[in-house]
């Protein structure tokens, strides 16, 4: 059970770093993120894997917790990537006449 | 400078990589299978019960001694390893007196059914310890040697992990980034995604493979200190492991004090259930000592041990300190090995190794698709071209025959555990061959289809010449023995997946090459009639 909440947050982690980035966050939303949205989105990032390691260490302690986490992230990092590469890519779509960034 | 510093690092890396590649990629693939050696070992003796009941230590002790008391009473050391979740079996082992000449004594070992206590006769495998044992040990060479030709490897292995990271230009900006099927890019791209995402593991498994047998890549550093005599190895390994406690034997025969007072009390301080084995010296003397070792595993892999006296039960001794640089050693080799992992950990480092080996591949096969274009007709190029075939694809058919062979081979036949390894390295030749003697496209295809069903197909296999298939290991929870099959299944429909992916797209780049040689053709069949 607490690995899970470590792979979900670790997960949603990896999925605001990767929106922070110019690419993906076009890919998603249509438009690289904006300044306004890139720190929050890094903060929430960094936050959210921050706050995965807590429960790994809860469940198996120091020792084996860091290592249980380290797993986790390379888990979690895997299944973004799997995700964006998935999303059809901006720069394919079709865009409307005579606007560039639609 | 950067440049050119960036550049030669680049040189290092390809060079450093390709030179070992198959070797490492062969390391990488064996040694992950490793992580589930108890689970493939169980898979691999299907006449073990479908599930064992635990046994008390207790009982477990009493007929490992009866077992050692007939077999070796004159021993110097008895071993008794106690059945747990990864070792099904009781195992015992003993090392007789040394010889007048300081020779070591004689060995022996064996491995008792914990319920009844009399020596296990399932069918004779390697099983899941000696695909992991390939990983370090290799095959048909001696240890030495196999332990220099993997030490060289792992140390390339550690040069291109660093030169990588040093070349990885956008590593943080590319962290996510995978794009399908672009060719050359593809492959760069699933390079460096494996790499970067399982870095800390990359980095501690070479690293602490290396240390494995530092004592002998680095045994100038042990003679500088202990120097070259016969004595030098010794002295430094009982320095190292503090083993200068036990006293040797008095020469009078003394009766072993009763096992049962001195597991209570260890387990009142370790925990019910968390011995793991005891070592006897001097079993039947005056100066006997029993060690009971265990508690909860950890990477450092550190067993609280209680140090008795053998004839009168005495407690002597409770340790597990040791010194700084062994725990810094022995916790490195237990992070390699993971032998602390619960289930869910043990499948993250299974998926870690998986990661790695599939890194290296993807590496192995970015040489050729860079190079193509441009040197294709070349030997080097064709030979690198072949060897990837024959490894990326050829070996996982060779393990697959491994496991294929341990249901085929009859129980009976003399020496049927080294046949098995053999029908594995006999059907990686036929695949090297393969490799090098059809066309190059169709042989990645072809492979590939084996591979698929020479997992796929595995399942079926077992169901016909065993009783512990699916079809009863699920109903009955057998967790172990369920989980392979389906992980073999899985296996299966992957490989089945990339042959047809890559068999059609080269159908369809045929069909391209064909339209474009009929498009310009001289002239068309019309004018000529």
């Amino acid at each position: 059970m607490t690995v899970l909440a470590a792979l979900t947050l670790a997960i949603f982690g990896f999925a605001a770093l990767a929106l922070s980035m110019h690419k993906h966050h076009r890919d998603v939303f249509g438009a690289p993120p904006t300044h306004a949205r890139r720190l929050p989105l890094r903060v929430a990032g960094w936050v959210l894997l921050g706050l995965s390691f807590a429960p790994c260490i809860a469940q198996a302690g120091w020792a084996i917790g860091i290592v249980l986490w380290l797993g986790l992230l390379t888990a979690a990092a895997l299944a973004i990537v799997l995700l964006v590469t998935s999303l059809p890519s901006a720069k394919r779509r079709p865009r409307a006449r005579g606007n560039p960034s639609a | 400078m950067k440049g050119a510093f960036r550049q030669s690092m680049g040189w290092l890396h390809t060079w450093a990589g390709l030179v070992v590649g198959w070797v490492l990629f062969f390391m990488f693939l064996t040694g992950t299978l490793g992580y589930f050696d108890a689970e493939i070992d169980r898979w691999m003796q299907p006449e073990r019960p479908l599930t064992a009941a635990a046994v008390a230590p207790a009982r477990e002790v009493a007929f490992a001694l009866d077992h050692l008391t007939k077999e070796a009473p004159e021993a110097a050391r008895w071993f008794v390893g106690l059945s747990g979740d990864r070792s099904p079996d009781l195992r015992v082992f003993w090392r007789g007196p040394p010889g007048p000449d300081g020779a070591r004594g004689k060995s022996g070992s064996a491995q008792l059914d914990p319920a009844t206590g009399a020596p296990t006769r399932y069918r004779e495998t390697g099983g899941g310890q000696l695909l992991y044992r390939l990983h370090y040990r290799l095959h048909y060479l001696p240890a030495t040697t196999a332990y220099w030709i993997v030490g060289v490897c792992t140390m390339f292995m550690l040069i291109a992990i660093v030169t990588g990271v040093i070349i990885h230009k956008r590593i943080f900006r590319d962290f996510f980034t995978f794009r399908p099927r672009k060719g050359q890019r593809s492959w760069l791209d699933a390079h460096n995604a494996l790499s970067v995402l399982a870095l800390p593991f990359h980095l501690m498994i070479t690293y602490s493979g290396l240390i494995f047998f530092a004592y002998l890549y680095m045994a100038p550093v042990v003679a500088a200190s202990y120097g070259l005599g016969p004595d030098a190895q010794p002295t430094f390994f009982d320095e190292l492991f503090e083993r200068n406690g036990t006293s040797p034997p008095a020469g009078t025969p003394a009766a072993l004090t009763a096992m049962g007072p001195l597991l209570k009390q260890a387990e009142d301080r370790i925990g019910a259930g968390a011995i793991r084995f005891l070592n006897i010296h001097n079993p039947g003397d005056a100066h006997a000592h029993v060690v009971i070792a265990g508690g909860t595993l950890t990477p450092s892999r550190a067993p609280t041990e209680l140090t008795f006296d053998g004839t009168s039960g005495a407690l002597l001794d409770v340790s597990n300190n040791r010194s700084a640089a062994m725990s810094t050693y022995q916790t490195l080799l237990g992070l390699h090995e993971g032998l602390f992992a619960g289930p869910v950990l043990r499948w993250l480092y299974f998926l870690w190794g998986l990661v790695g080996t599939a890194m290296i591949g993807a590496g192995l096969v970015l040489w050729t698709a860079k190079r193509r274009a441009k040197i294709a007709d070349r030997l080097g190029f064709r030979l690198v071209a072949r060897l990837n075939i024959g490894a990326v694809a050829g070996l996982p058919v060779a393990i697959a025959a491994y496991f294929w062979a341990n249901r085929l081979i009859p129980v009976a036949i003399e020496g049927r555990a080294a046949w098995e390894a053999h029908a594995m390295f006999i059907v990686w030749a036929a695949m090297l061959l393969h490799a090098f003697v059809r066309p190059s496209g169709r042989a990645w295809v072809e492979q590939l289809w084996l591979a698929a069903a020479a997992f796929g197909l595995l399942p079926l296999v077992n169901a016909l010449t065993t009783d512990r298939h699916l079809g009863v290991t699920l109903p009955a929870g057998a967790w172990d023995l369920a989980g392979f099959d389906l992980t073999v299944l899985a296996t299966g429909l992957g490989f089945a997946l990339a042959a047809w992916r890559i068999g059609r797209r080269r159908a369809q780049s045929e069909r391209r090459a064909d339209r474009a040689a009929w498009a310009s053709a001289p002239s068309r069949p019309e004018a000529a009639e």
